[in-house]
């Protein structure tokens, strides 16, 4: 798998049962660096949604979409690493939390509103997620 | 929203073109290459990284009239899509537990998107 792009919305590669040859759980440090980076993943659609909202083709449209394609290949060289230290089932299962993270920033920056329906929503995807990435664990 | 409703159908395309991208990259990956640097650079690799970088600007459009808080509830469809194509084109296997899972998805993009 080449870096760059990783295939993290692919929950079929194959995984590891355990990242860690001894089969220890993952550092506090490791879900440090994968809550991060996840940070970083939804701050790429924060750059995404700005980019869409700046006048096309206008300076600040490019920066905005430098900004999308700069997170997503920081994000996709450290989640390579992050996968390494911790089971993939794992990685994939926490990542879930971009659905709320996008409602967060949506609200904050962009003045959405979050009815209770988008909650509701968000948190069946959620709990789909974990079932889809579990599935094969 | 009727009106917006195409522009997150734009943005579930973008996620399907996101997910071809991803079973390319799976599918190169499986193969065995003479050089470590034709892992890289070969025409599968280099049109499914394309292909993502479309998605990103596909996804761009989407936002135009999507809402940021939806945008990361949609992606969620890449699932759904990556176990498809994987399931038709990998062979790859979909057990009851992942199936209740993509179904979950559907549904709660669905929820959001009504």
């Amino acid at each position: 798998m080449p870096p760059g792009i990783d295939d993290s919305t692919n929950p079929n590669r194959p995984r590891p049962t355990s990242a860690k040859p001894d089969g220890s759980r993952p550092s506090a440090r490791s879900f440090v660096f994968l809550h991060l980076i996840i940070l970083l993943y939804s701050l790429a659609a924060v750059c995404a949604k700005l980019a869409a909202t700046s006048e096309l083709f206008s300076p600040a449209f490019f920066a905005w979409y430098a900004g999308v394609l700069v997170l997503l290949g920081i994000y996709a060289l450290v989640w390579q690493q992050v996968i390494k230290r911790m089971p993939l089932t794992t990685a994939f299962a926490n990542k879930g939390v971009t659905v709320i993270w996008g409602m967060f920033w949506g609200a904050l920056l962009f003045a959405e509103h979050i009815d209770l329906k988008m909650i509701i929503g968000a948190a069946v995807v959620f709990a789909g997620i974990v079932l889809v990435v579990y599935a094969d664990a | 929203m009727p009106e917006n409703i195409v522009f997150l159908l734009i943005m579930v395309l973008s996620v399907f073109v996101s997910s071809v991208s991803q079973v390319m990259l799976k599918i190169a990956a499986s193969k065995d290459y003479s050089k470590r640097i034709y892992e890289y650079l070969n025409p599968l690799v280099i049109s499914a990284y394309l292909l993502f970088f479309g998605s990103t600007v596909v996804t761009v459009i989407a936002y135009r009239h999507v809402a940021l808080s939806l945008g990361p509830i949609v992606e969620a469809l890449g699932y759904v899509f990556i176990a498809i194509l994987s399931y038709m084109i990998l062979k790859e296997r979909i057990n009851t537990k992942k199936l209740v899972g993509l179904a979950l998805i559907i549904c709660g993009v669905v929820v959001v998107a009504i």
